[in-house]
């Protein structure tokens, strides 16, 4: 059975980044009790792992750069298009090579400029 | 360093962008669209939409270029682009379209981790990803940002158009709805 403390730190934990940061009364009761301990540490867990997503990227949808360059080409943009239906699909190779050629001919102008200066 | 460079380059293609030059724009999603594409995923918790908010993210951005006062890296500005996106798409989500997925490629990698850390968040993956789509979205969007991202309550709170006070107590129910959501797989600590 829990104590009032107990409880008091259980329901402080959610709010914090660091179980260090409870306040002092319930950080000494912390050393002290297991259950608590226990309690921190899944809160940790969390925060470790929901902090390991940063690093993980996923690849985005092979039609998103032809999607972007086709909207911004046209008058007028009608709204979002699928990047997976099977107009742009076809358009998608097409426009994604188109799309990284002139972005390398920029970054190698670009770089030949700053190698020159 | 290599962070350094890359601000560098990002700062070199945005002034050609600025100038409307659409192939450094381009260039300019080249380099992001996977990181856009990843916050837009966790944001709205589905494939189809998150590529939605990304190609949307990454229109806005094209017609705010001319705002873009550079007092920020183009990452950070095209990040917080997107979840104001994410934010108004999430609310047509209802209306929109379905297509078939069977082109899109998913190749998650991380980065920057030790192997142990790694094996740990492997582990818990797909256990935390299922239990954000059980968040209501205002709530995911803020444990997302938080404890993903590292935003601070006060750049929540500016982005979402919500008081500090609610994104810290949309945090609050959140990391507890997780804890009981994942409680299976938070007790084993190390």
């Amino acid at each position: 059975m829990r104590s009032w403390t107990c409880r008091a730190v259980w329901l402080q934990l959610p709010s914090l980044d660091h179980p260090a940061r409870l306040a002092d009364p319930l950080i000494s009761h912390m050393s002290a009790c297991l259950n608590c301990q226990a309690e921190a540490a899944r809160y940790q867990r969390l925060h470790r792992s929901l902090a390991g997503f940063a690093a993980r990227v996923e690849v985005a949808p092979r039609g998103l750069i032809a999607a972007v360059d086709s909207r911004l080409s046209r008058r007028g943009d009608p709204g979002i298009s699928s990047v997976s239906g099977p107009a742009t699909r076809a358009a998608a190779a097409a426009g994604a090579v188109a799309a990284a050629a002139a972005g390398t001919v920029v970054m190698v102008r670009w770089m030949r400029a700053r190698s020159a200066a | 360093m290599y962070a350094d460079e890359v601000k560098r380059d990002d700062e070199e293609l945005v002034r050609l962008a600025r100038e409307g030059d659409r192939a450094a724009f381009s260039a300019l999603v080249v380099r992001h669209q996977n990181e856009v594409f990843t916050l837009a995923l966790r944001l709205v918790g589905d494939r189809e939409l998150a590529a939605d908010v990304a190609q949307e993210a990454f229109v806005r951005g094209w017609r705010a270029l001319p705002k873009f006062r550079g007092d920020a890296q183009f990452s950070t500005w095209i990040y917080r682009i997107t979840v104001n996106t994410a934010s108004s798409l999430r609310s047509r989500a209802a209306r929109r379209r379905t297509e078939p997925l069977d082109d899109f490629t998913f190749e998650p990698h991380a980065d920057g981790m030790s192997p142990e850390r790694a094996g740990e968040i492997a582990e818990i993956r797909p256990h935390i990803e299922a239990a954000l789509k059980v968040l209501p979205g205002g709530t995911r969007t803020v444990v997302v940002l938080k404890d993903v991202y590292g935003w601070s309550h006060p750049e929540i709170a500016e982005h979402l158009d919500i008081t500090v006070t609610a994104s810290k107590v949309r945090l609050h129910r959140g990391r507890k709805r997780l804890r009981v959501e994942l409680w299976p797989y938070l007790k084993d600590t190390s």
